[in-house]
């Protein structure tokens, strides 16, 4: 099961962290980016088969504006946050992201939510 | 002589009646006023004749003299005026006012033309008041030249028209007229009886100074003997008089009037009194005739009372006036004189006056008037018992008795007379018996007199007192009606005064009031103010403690957090110890400085003021201090460390720790293999405005090749450019004289949140 991910994460040792998680199942990772402009950026040049998207981002964009966006842009996207309830937040909800993982998370935690979520892009495409 | 004195009383009211206005200045000024304020024609002929009126009254009074003439020019004024304007009421009205004059003036010819004139004008114009109002006029002139045949005529003329005309004041007039011309012709009961109906008429008009139309009924009433009932008439009009202040000539005989019914009903005092008024007012007109009827009529109640010696004033007066009396009254006046003298021993006089005397009873023939008669007698009878004539004294006496108007006053003095008479004969017993009788009588009038005069005294008293009682009841009510009014004043003022004191107390209480409710409102608002500054206060100080508190967690926070990552160090390092890999141990090692690095971060929180931000200098310090130690390389690789004391966010203190733990690390394992010494300086200083330079350099062998960033595949390289992309900064990493890592990046000590820059704790603590 191949599929392409950006990871959008302000804090560089969790992203690389899923990123080496999600490599060593053989699942690419376009990149980390930092903030909005920077993943848009990286989108455009490659669009990603799913985005997993830290909910609280520093900068001007947080990270359900750009799950907005995203979503606009018909992109998959899984949120992560440090929160354990934020999947039960309206907000989160009205989304409706591809899944939800919560901080600190493992292998096992990481991977069925984005092979599932890849799955079912997979599919509708 | 009554009867004469009443006659004239009776003429004389008539014009009382007739003018009706009397004089004063008042009225003058009105009439001038009123002469002024009037234009032409109809209102001016008016004001003239009403002054012309004015004039002709006041001609009675001695201090004007010229009225007449004043009124006859006013009259022609009116005369030239009425003709130009052609009114016949004007031009009547005007020939009365002449008639008036002239009648005034005794000029009674011309008097009755002017009236007859009157009368035909104002018949031909058929006007009946004008008619009636001339025939009362021309009815005047006639009286004075006593034309009974034309006064009969006028007057039951005069009736008839009244009764058409129909007007109360018209009728009084006419019944006023009637019963002046039936005293005439000295009808006593038809009189009183014409007078009572012009009284009524009159009444009934309002009119109110009918005080002359009573003092006539009140002759009749005497003359009929009903004296009482003309006491009572005459009084009501001596009543009216003083309330309308009457002061004309008329007046003469209200006053006689009443001392003649005083004196008749025996009331002597009040008698003298009105004689001596009556006086007053004869002598202020000159009417010298009237004032020695009354001078006479005085002087016989004085002889009468006894008051002999005190009317020497009197018979000076009579004797001033012989020259204007008539014959009878100068015979009176002579007989008064004569008696006076004798009785008082001034017999010098007594003769002189006695000289007077004879020749006017010649010159009469003997033939005296009546009430002349006893007057004359009895001084002629006193004289010659004075002269010792038996005689001529009993002759006298003898008529004097036969007047038959002795009255019991007059007895002392008969009998007195013929005692004299009777002493001079020697008739001893018939003179003791007349003097006996004589000094009986006297005794006998004496005490009556006296009774009289007690009784009299009584009621003057009693009418004195009542007039005072009154004049006191008056002033009391006055001073009442004062004091009611000053009560009622003071009444109002205290009333004005306590409502405005009212007004004043509730302005105050309401203001005060308003104050209190506003000194409450500011007091609650201070209060409410004081509370909520204490509130602010203590909320101020709630919120310090818990800023306190707050930074009291925060600092136990990073405490806990530096505890549980020693806790993981202890933890690698005990794992360490079971490890016999030694590419193991290292990876181990490599975790502990890690870890140690992001746990002096924490210790640095703690431990300083600021918990927000890290001074960076202090940090590397203390970092460079650990690596020392735990890579044993004290003796040959020397750390330099050239950092300004810049403070910064722990959320990029981290990766900038961990960026120069890599850089480090990298070095110490690679620049300076086999055991070289060397040396690692670290820079961290202020690169332009808000951008940070960090740089870790070591002095050894440098990289192989050209170095690509992307070219580093251990984890420590991936570390560095990971954590510089995180701190969004600009990484180099060039080898020449050994290799630099230098990164540049903004500083972003903004006060952010512990929880989003740092997530991490949460996973350390979870």
């Amino acid at each position: 099961m191949n599929g392409s991910v950006l990871i959008v994460d302000d804090m560089f040792i969790g992203a690389f962290d899923l990123q080496l998680i999600l490599e060593n199942n053989g699942i690419e990772v376009l990149g980390i980016a930092h903030h909005a402009t920077e993943a848009f950026a990286m989108i455009a040049s490659r669009r990603p088969d799913l985005v997993c998207l830290d909910i609280f981002l520093r900068g001007s964009e947080t990270g359900l504006q750009i799950a907005e966006r995203l979503r606009d842009q018909n992109i998959p996207f899984i949120f992560i946050s440090a929160n354990t309830y934020d999947h039960i937040d309206e907000d989160v909800k009205r989304l409706c992201p591809a899944g939800y993982i919560s901080k600190p998370f493992r292998d096992q935690d990481v991977l069925p939510v984005i092979n599932a979520a890849l799955v079912s892009v997979q599919k509708s495409s | 002589m009554q009867s004469k004195s009443f006659l004239l009383i009776l003429v004389l009211t008539l014009h009382a009646q007739f003018v009706h206005a009397q004089w004063n200045r008042p009225l003058y000024n009105q009439l001038t006023k009123n002469l002024r304020s009037a234009s032409q024609g109809q209102q001016k002929i008016r004001a003239m004749l009403a002054m012309g009126d004015y004039h002709v009254e006041q001609s009675y009074m001695v201090a004007f003299p010229q009225s007449l003439d004043t009124a006859l020019s006013l009259a022609k004024q009116c005369e030239d005026l009425a003709k130009s304007t052609g009114s016949a009421q004007d031009l009547s009205d005007t020939y009365i006012l002449y008639s008036k004059a002239y009648n005034y003036a005794s000029r009674y010819p011309e008097s009755i033309n002017f009236a007859r004139k009157a009368v035909d004008l104002s018949a031909s114009v058929k006007n009946d008041t004008g008619v009636f109002n001339a025939s009362r006029t021309l009815f005047r002139a006639f009286v004075y030249v006593y034309n009974t045949d034309s006064t009969r005529i006028i007057t039951a003329e005069n009736m008839s028209l009244a009764k058409k005309i129909g007007t109360k004041r018209v009728l009084g007039a006419a019944y006023e007229d009637l019963a002046d011309n039936t005293k005439y012709r000295n009808l006593k009961n038809e009189i009183s009886h014409l007078l009572d109906s012009a009284i009524m008429y009159y009444t009934a008009t309002g009119k109110k100074d009918i005080q002359h139309l009573l003092t006539s009924q009140a002759w009749i009433y005497n003359q009929s003997g009903e004296h009482e009932k003309a006491f009572t008439t005459i009084s009501k009009a001596l009543n009216l008089a003083e309330e309308l202040g009457d002061q004309t000539y008329y007046m003469i005989y209200l006053y006689d009037g009443y001392a003649d019914i005083s004196n008749k009903t025996e009331r002597w005092e009040t008698a003298e009194h009105y004689y001596q008024k009556a006086l007053a007012v004869a002598a202020k007109y000159a009417d010298r005739m009237v004032e020695s009827d009354i001078a006479l009529k005085l002087q016989r109640l004085m002889v009468k009372t006894g008051k002999i010696k005190e009317s020497e004033d009197v018979i000076a007066l009579i004797e001033k006036n012989y020259s204007q009396c008539n014959p009878t009254l100068l015979l009176q006046s002579l007989a008064a004189v004569l008696s006076h003298h004798i009785s008082t021993g001034s017999y010098s006089r007594a003769e002189k006056t006695y000289q007077q005397l004879l020749p006017q009873m010649h010159q009469l023939n003997g033939r005296i008037e009546r009430m002349a008669r006893k007057d004359v007698y009895a001084a002629l009878t006193q004289y010659h018992i004075y002269h010792k004539n038996v005689t001529l004294g009993q002759h006298y006496l003898d008529l004097y008795l036969e007047t038959g108007e002795i009255m019991l006053y007059d007895k002392p003095l008969a009998h007195y007379m013929q005692f004299s008479i009777d002493s001079l004969n020697g008739n001893y017993i018939g003179a003791i018996r007349n003097y006996q009788l004589a000094g009986r009588y006297e005794d006998s009038i004496f005490n009556l007199h006296k009774n009289r005069q007690l009784t009299e005294l009584e009621v003057q008293y009693d009418v004195d007192k009542r007039k005072k009682d009154n004049a006191l009841l008056k002033q009391e009510t006055e001073l009442q009606s004062a004091r009611a009014a000053k009560a009622n004043y003071q009444k109002n003022l205290s009333l004005s005064g306590i409502i405005l004191l009212s007004m004043i107390v509730g302005l105050i209480v309401r203001q005060y009031r308003l104050n209190q409710k506003r000194r409450k409102e500011i007091a609650s608002k201070n209060r409410e103010l004081e509370k909520l500054l204490t509130d602010k206060e203590n909320l101020l100080q709630e919120k310090e403690g818990l800023l306190e508190e707050k930074d009291w967690l925060l600092k136990e926070i990073h405490h806990r957090v530096k505890n549980n990552l020693q806790v993981v160090m202890s933890l690698l390092n005990t794992q360490s110890y079971f490890l016999n890999d030694e590419t193991a141990k290292e990876a181990i090692r490599n975790s502990q400085h890690r870890i140690h690095s992001m746990s002096l971060i924490h210790k640095k929180l703690y431990q300083s003021e600021n918990i927000s931000s890290v001074n960076m200098a202090v940090y590397f310090e203390e970092l460079l201090d650990y690596y020392k130690i735990a890579f044993d390389t004290v003796n040959r690789i020397r750390f330099v460390l050239q950092a300004e004391p810049v403070e910064l966010d722990p959320s990029q203190a981290v990766p900038v720790g961990l960026i120069l733990n890599e850089a480090v690390n990298n070095a110490l394992k690679h620049a300076f293999p086999d055991q070289r010494t060397g040396q690692i300086t670290v820079s961290f200083k202020t690169a332009g405005q808000s951008r940070l330079f960090l740089s870790i350099r070591d002095n050894g062998i440098g990289m192989p090749g050209e170095i690509s960033l992307s070219g580093f595949s251990s984890l420590g390289m991936k570390l560095i450019r990971g954590f510089s992309g995180e701190l969004n900064g600009e990484l180099k990493i060039h080898s020449a004289k050994g290799t630099e890592v230098s990164i540049t990046f903004d500083n972003n000590n903004m006060a952010e949140s512990m929880e989003e820059h740092y997530p991490g704790t949460q996973t350390i603590t979870a």
